[in-house]
């Protein structure tokens, strides 16, 4: 909740990077809306209206594409900000740790929990600037910390590395267990 | 007296004991360490917990709900940086006392505010129990089906300046809950031929995103920050005893707590706006307000630390959770088949009874925890921000990739880190799209199974809670439609 907002229609200037997010949002859910008939189905004959399948998903993007319309005629309505479209390019280096996130995502079932957990944990801290060597020691005592908590201690479902297949039975079926 | 020796039972073993402890220790940590909060906590610890016993998952996430509070009062006070967002109001009045060298005082009565509040909303609650599992059963799928659409009146209502993105996203969050294969004519819907989608845009997926991930984005890219908790001095716990000189201002916001905690969609905020104006108005010194008064400080712990409690109320009693955190234990309770709502108070009070009782054990752990170790969590204050936010980025990708491990899920839960990121840059609240993705799956299935039974347009409201909840409803609805009129006039 803002605090400092008193009502949606007195507000004196919008936030940077509200108004793309509005059309956003609408233009999403008029989208949505186009494929209504072809994604959910409403039964012409037998079924009465509360129990088509297409009911809901229609009043939830109605109701979107409503309240996003609304949501940009207000942005248009109030003081624009200086620097509207900068925002978008905060907004797309969130995708940098996206990739990283993904990319470990992908690295686990080869590498295995443990060493794709504290390779990826040691490189992103170096990449975001901590790269004194107590920070580095940290993130891979976090990471290791981290496995032996989930996958050790707690049995979290998440799958031994390929490379554990190079391994001995025993060491890989340890391995597989435990990291 | 059977109900309570059940409920001790179910309590009296090593792993919910255990349980409680780590989460109630962790709670505190989590909560202490800014840029966290119990949300991100939640949402990582949320798939870990479903290998549990539901009251062992239950009572671990219990003890980080009720516990995080306390804990995000000590940066609010020693460095004016609030733990959790409802932490803030602490530190108008928490930190001028620090500057002024009162830092173990101010402490001390956010402790002794909290521990009183926490206590007395489980005994309200307790006390409540049986009255509730009277009220409960009148509640039948129409009943449920219109104080859902309530609760999602009531979130969207209570972002004020932001209502019209609030509305947006809690249809957009019914819309979520839709796609997937429907569960009564088997048809599918938004799945775009798309098998990963088949079963459904998971909800644990979604939270991990809009909390998690997202939270990880913002302490990643934003400039580092390392910040400095300075020295403590001793003498927490004669201090406490302050807090029997403001018994009324304690009494008062401790029983806004409850009361506003129960009402879906409202929580602490209201909460602690409502017992700190009250604090002030009857204050002798309201001119120390915001300069370091105690009296604000406990209005504004105490009544936030009685919400939690209060806030499981319509999740237990009718299965609708009233905000986030008690959304996502929501779905702690579907992977275990058990169902909240009137089912629970009327065939399993001694669970409902344990619940509370594990919130009351918990304010005693926690207090114990906080009177020895404040000093060693002030460490915890000064974590580097982008290493909190690497490792939380680390830490999300259990909770998405153990539930099915599939990489599908692990993309759903980036893509609303995305947007959770987005809707933090804009200062807009991720809570109504998760209310909307819960109450819209309970809005589509109670309404299925109210209208078989109703033949006329009136029948759906001819009982005198529908009548009340649809009152209730029509009167919120019309009054937002004259604020906006109101508001285009002038």
């Amino acid at each position: 909740m803002r605090p400092d907002a008193s009502h949606p229609h007195d507000r004196p200037i919008r936030q940077r990077g509200e108004l793309p997010f509005a059309l956003g949002m609408l233009l999403f859910a008029l989208v949505m809306i186009g494929f209504l008939g072809d994604q959910a189905k409403w039964f012409p004959k037998g079924v009465k209206p509360h129990a088509q399948p297409a009911l809901w998903p229609a009043i939830g993007l109605i109701g979107m594409a409503f309240f996003s319309a609304l949501h940009v005629l207000a942005c248009l309505r109030a003081r624009r900000p200086d620097t509207e479209w900068r925002e978008i390019l905060v907004w797309l280096r969130a995708f940098e740790f996206v990739l990283w996130y993904l990319a470990y995502a992908f690295l686990t079932p080869w590498l295995g929990y443990l060493l794709a957990s504290l390779m990826t944990m040691v490189a992103l801290i170096w990449r975001v600037g901590l790269r004194d060597r107590a920070s580095l020691m940290w993130g891979a005592a976090f990471a290791i910390g981290m496995v032996l908590v989930f996958k050790t201690g707690l049995s979290v479902k998440i799958p031994g590395g390929a490379i554990y297949g190079l391994f001995p039975e025993p060491v890989r079926i340890f391995l597989s267990l435990n990291f | 007296m059977d109900i309570l020796l059940s409920a001790l039972q179910i309590l009296a073993t090593w792993q919910v004991l255990a349980a409680l402890v780590i989460g109630s220790v962790g709670g505190v940590i989590i909560g202490a360490i800014p840029g966290v909060g119990p949300p991100v906590a939640i949402a990582i610890l949320l798939p870990a917990t479903f290998g549990f016993d539901p009251i062992v998952g239950l009572t671990a996430l219990l003890g980080i709900y009720g516990s995080s509070m306390y804990g995000g009062a000590i940066p609010a006070i020693l460095i004016n940086t609030p733990g959790t967002p409802v932490n803030a109001l602490t530190t108008y009045n928490g930190y001028p006392m620090t500057q002024r060298g009162e830092a173990v005082r101010a402490l001390a009565l956010a402790y002794a505010a909290s521990f009183f509040a926490g206590i007395f909303s489980v005994l309200c609650l307790i006390l409540l129990a049986p009255v509730l599992a009277k009220i409960a059963p009148m509640f039948g799928s129409r009943e449920i089906f219109l104080a859902a659409i309530l609760g999602i009146l009531l979130v969207v209502i209570a972002h004020r300046g932001q209502m019209l993105a609030a509305g947006a996203l809690a249809f957009f969050g019914i819309f979520l809950s839709t796609v997937g294969l429907e569960a009564v004519r088997y048809t599918r819907r938004y799945t775009f031929d798309q098998a990963w989608l088949a079963s459904g845009v998971d909800l644990i997926a979604v939270v991990l995103g809009l909390f998690a991930i997202s939270q990880a984005f913002v302490l990643l890219i934003e400039p580092n920050r390392r910040p400095r908790a300075g020295k403590l001095g001793t003498g927490l716990f004669r201090a406490m005893g302050e807090i029997f000189r403001h018994k009324r201002v304690a009494g008062v916001s401790a029983g806004t707590g409850v009361v506003m905690g129960i009402l879906p969609g409202v929580g602490e905020f209201t909460a602690q706006f409502l017992a700190y104006t009250y604090a002030q108005k009857t204050s002798k010194t309201p001119e120390q307000f915001g300069k370091g008064s105690p009296e604000g400080l406990i209005a504004s712990e105490a009544s936030n630390n009685s919400v939690p409690a209060a806030a499981m109320v319509p999740l237990l009693a009718l299965g609708i959770p009233g905000e986030e955190l008690t959304a996502m234990m929501l779905s702690v309770f579907y992977v275990h088949n058990v169902v909240p709502g009137p089912g629970l108070f009327e065939h399993r009070m001694d669970f409902v009874v344990a619940l509370y009782l594990a919130l009351g054990l918990l304010n005693v752990i926690v207090l114990l925890f906080l009177l020895g170790s404040t000093r060693a969590i002030m460490k915890t204050i000064e974590v580097p921000t982008r290493f909190l936010g690497a490792a939380i980025l680390l830490l999300s990708f259990v909770g998405a990739y153990s539930m099915r491990n599939s990489v599908a899920d692990v993309g759903v839960a980036a893509a609303f880190g995305v947007f959770g990121f987005i809707l933090k840059r804009l200062d807009l609240p991720t809570v109504p799209l998760i209310m909307g993705m819960v109450l819209g799956f309970i809005m589509e299935t109670r309404l299925r199974t109210a209208m078989m039974r109703v033949t006329g347009p009136l029948d759906f409201i001819d009982r005198p809670i529908t009548m009340i909840l649809a009152g209730m409803i029509a009167v919120l609805v019309l009054m937002q439609v004259w604020a906006a009129v109101r508001a285009l006039r002038r």
